[in-house]
């Protein structure tokens, strides 16, 4: 078990430090029954994300990245559903809570920024609106209090021109622009946790750069924690605080970023920062790539799941699944061989 | 200053075609451009759609005004003119009746729109409630459902229309008789008006299928979309998500889908006349009026020619009015 900080009743003192977790996640599974037979999507997941912190998420597509945002905010998608676990999101159970109650937390306690906003944004509502929106579902603001805030909102997103772009729709937006909506969108309540589910992916490079500063200053103001979900390596040793490597639904390997990117113990760790591009590399040589592919989640060998693709295994790795054990003094990683040879 | 003014207008003119501002650049901030503005942009430009408008607003504007536009009163006869063809004093001739075309058609236009309005309003409605719940119920519900809907479109709709027509009519004339021995309202002993009403009637059950079909596959690909998904994520109920997101969104095929059945509601009509189960005379219905001109067609031609061009003028009028829609509205499926 994944145990990042100790797990003891916080003082008085801690709370008002804001010391206690904003989420934290125990050993949550998450399976969807399909007709093939129950895909786990997710295999015993453990995190906290502290308020302040920044948490990426990487690995391949299909790995549970999103599937772990999602049942964040109790939103898996049907037939899905939580089959064992933990989710305590700012102080409570979300797994013991009745729909009202969990729709009353998403937006001023958990939020979602999406990767492509376009999509994310409703074609035939002015984009104030959609700001205005969380606003007027929440704090029961009326129509021009929420429109009031929702071009505070803007100029705090860094779009210019506030009291224009309010009435304008998501097609007349950049998509630099649209994406600092989806933003101001997820950070009209002032939420605790701020899920961010590859916000940068769809965005040229420039752009991407501009949108992750705001993300660091915006956690700053907040003061909220963020998961930040994505699979380019280089966002996360930029961005993120801790890292947590998940494959195949379980994660393989956390710790601090710098400790994890620069020592990583995780073949598959190792994998996946070999086969990123570096601008003085050797073009000679070609690029890196993991052989194989990403395992069907609907019967995943009884070993652990990168056996087939790894360099290090050996017969024992196919027998049992390792679990998260500490690697270093913030590290863990879950691997037979992680000591080598 | 006596002088003319020198205000820098010229600048900022558009580019003379009365296109989108779009030449203007940073002296004329872009107002901000909603869907629907971008739609009737769109519907302007469309010569077919305009003319079929055009048409429409003439017809309402003429079903509304009839008694005040129409020379003579439609059920007026004179017995000095008898099957007489067009003239100054009668434009389309008289009938067998002495009774003055032009007068009838006006008058059926009045019926023929009031008519398809209660049908398209009906079909609307009931197919917005039955697609949506379906969409919404899932499962077994949205299986029977589709089986209802597809098992009605099976049949040719002229068919199911004249069966209800003929096996309803009965039952409705006596709810009409009960009411009225409550109400005493004169409309309820009207036996035109219960024609009325069950031609309506008749069509309306079936009408629905196409509105309902198309808002059940609408929510169930909306519902799947991102915004949808992300307006949840805000902690936005069903009911929420349904009135600001789904029917914004589905609005633009329903208009599109009424229009189109707007003139095959009227077609329906005619044809229900025609066969003698739809309004009844002294009523006016351009397929009544053409079904009393048949027997008459090789000597008086206009009989028949005046009420089916008519109806035939109308009715592609709302067809390229919902085609020019259909392209305003949903410019992705465009067909060019």
């Amino acid at each position: 078990m994944m145990e990042l900080l100790p797990r003891r009743a916080p003082s008085g003192e801690e709370c008002s430090a804001r010391l206690l977790p904003v989420i934290d996640v125990r050993n949550l599974q998450v399976r969807f029954p399909t007709r093939d037979g129950v895909v786990t999507a997710l295999d015993g997941l453990s995190m906290q994300v502290m308020p302040g912190e920044i948490v990426g998420l990487v690995g391949e597509s299909g790995c549970g990245k999103s599937t772990a945002a999602l049942s964040f905010m109790r939103l898996i998608p049907q037939p899905g559903r939580i089959t064992a676990g933990e989710i305590v999101l700012d102080g409570q159970d979300i797994l013991k809570l009745s729909d009202r109650e969990m729709r009353a937390l998403r937006g001023p306690s958990v939020a979602m920024i999406f990767q492509d906003a376009l999509t994310a944004l409703d074609p035939t509502m002015p984009v104030g609106k959609q700001i205005a929106e969380p606003l007027q579902l929440h704090k029961g603001l009326a129509a021009a209090a929420a429109r009031a805030r929702a071009i505070e909102l803007f100029g705090q997103v860094g779009i210019p021109d506030p009291e224009r772009r309010f009435g304008q729709y998501s097609h007349q937006f950049s998509g630099g622009m649209r994406q600092r909506v989806m933003i101001a969108v997820a950070l009209s309540c002032g939420p605790r946790l701020l899920l961010a589910d590859e916000p940068t992916t769809a965005l040229d490079v420039t752009v991407q750069r501009q949108i992750l500063r705001l993300i660091r200053q915006l956690r700053d103001t907040l003061n909220a924690g963020v998961v930040f979900i994505t699979h380019d390596v280089g966002v996360v040793a930029e961005l993120c605080t801790r890292v947590i490597v998940m494959y195949a639904g379980r994660a393989v390997e956390a710790g601090p970023t710098q400790a994890v990117f620069t020592h990583p113990t995780h073949p598959y760790t190792a994998g996946l920062l070999s086969s990123t591009l570096e601008l003085t590399g050797d073009r000679s040589l070609p690029l890196y790539a993991i052989p194989g592919l990403p395992p069907e989640l609907i019967d995943l060998p009884a070993g652990c799941a990168f056996a087939p693709r790894c360099p290090r295994a050996d017969p024992e790795c196919w027998n049992a699944a390792p679990i998260l054990e500490p690697s270093g003094p913030q590290q863990s990683v879950a691997c037979w061989r992680w000591k080598g040879d | 200053m006596d002088s003319p003014s020198l205000a820098p207008t010229s600048i900022i003119q558009g580019n003379g075609r009365g296109g989108p501002p779009a030449g203007a650049g940073v002296l004329r901030a872009t107002k901000p451009r909603s869907f629907w503005d971008d739609a009737w942009y769109r519907f302007r430009h469309n010569w077919a759609g305009m003319a079929g408008l055009a048409i429409f607003v003439l017809l309402c504007l003429v079903a509304i005004f009839a008694k005040q536009i129409a020379p003579y009163g439609y059920l007026d006869q004179d017995w000095t003119a008898i099957l007489k063809p067009p003239s100054a004093t009668h434009i389309m001739g008289t009938d067998d009746l002495g009774r003055d075309v032009f007068s009838r058609v006006l008058m059926g236009g009045r019926t023929a729109l009031m008519v398809a309005t209660f049908i398209s309003l009906i079909g609307a409605i009931v197919g917005l409630l039955v697609g949506a719940f379906s969409a919404f119920a899932g499962g077994k519900v949205d299986a029977v459902v589709v089986w209802i809907i597809d098992g009605l479109m099976t049949f040719p709709t002229i068919w199911l229309a004249a069966f209800v027509s003929v096996s309803t009519a009965p039952a409705l004339k006596n709810l009409a008789a009960s009411l009225y021995s409550v109400t005493h309202w004169a409309f309820l002993k009207n036996e035109v008006m219960i024609s009325y009403a069950v031609v309506v009637f008749a069509i309306g059950m079936i009408n629905w299928t196409w509105p309902a079909r198309l808002v059940r596959s609408q929510v169930l690909s909306l519902r799947e979309r991102e915004f949808i998904e992300a307006t949840r994520a805000l902690g936005a109920s069903v009911r929420w998500i349904t009135m600001k997101h789904l029917v914004p969104n589905v609005l633009g095929s329903m208009i599109v889908l009424v229009t189109l059945s707007f003139g095959n509601a009227m077609l329906f009509e005619a044809s229900l006349s025609y066969l003698g189960i739809g309004i009844r005379p002294p009523g006016a219905s351009w397929g009544a009026m053409i079904f009393q001109g048949m027997s008459k067609v090789r000597t008086h031609p206009y009989l028949v020619l005046a009420p089916g061009i008519t109806l035939a003028v109308v009715v592609l009028a709302l067809q390229f009015m919902g085609d020019a829609l259909n392209d305003a509205l949903n410019p992705k499926s465009r067909s060019k």
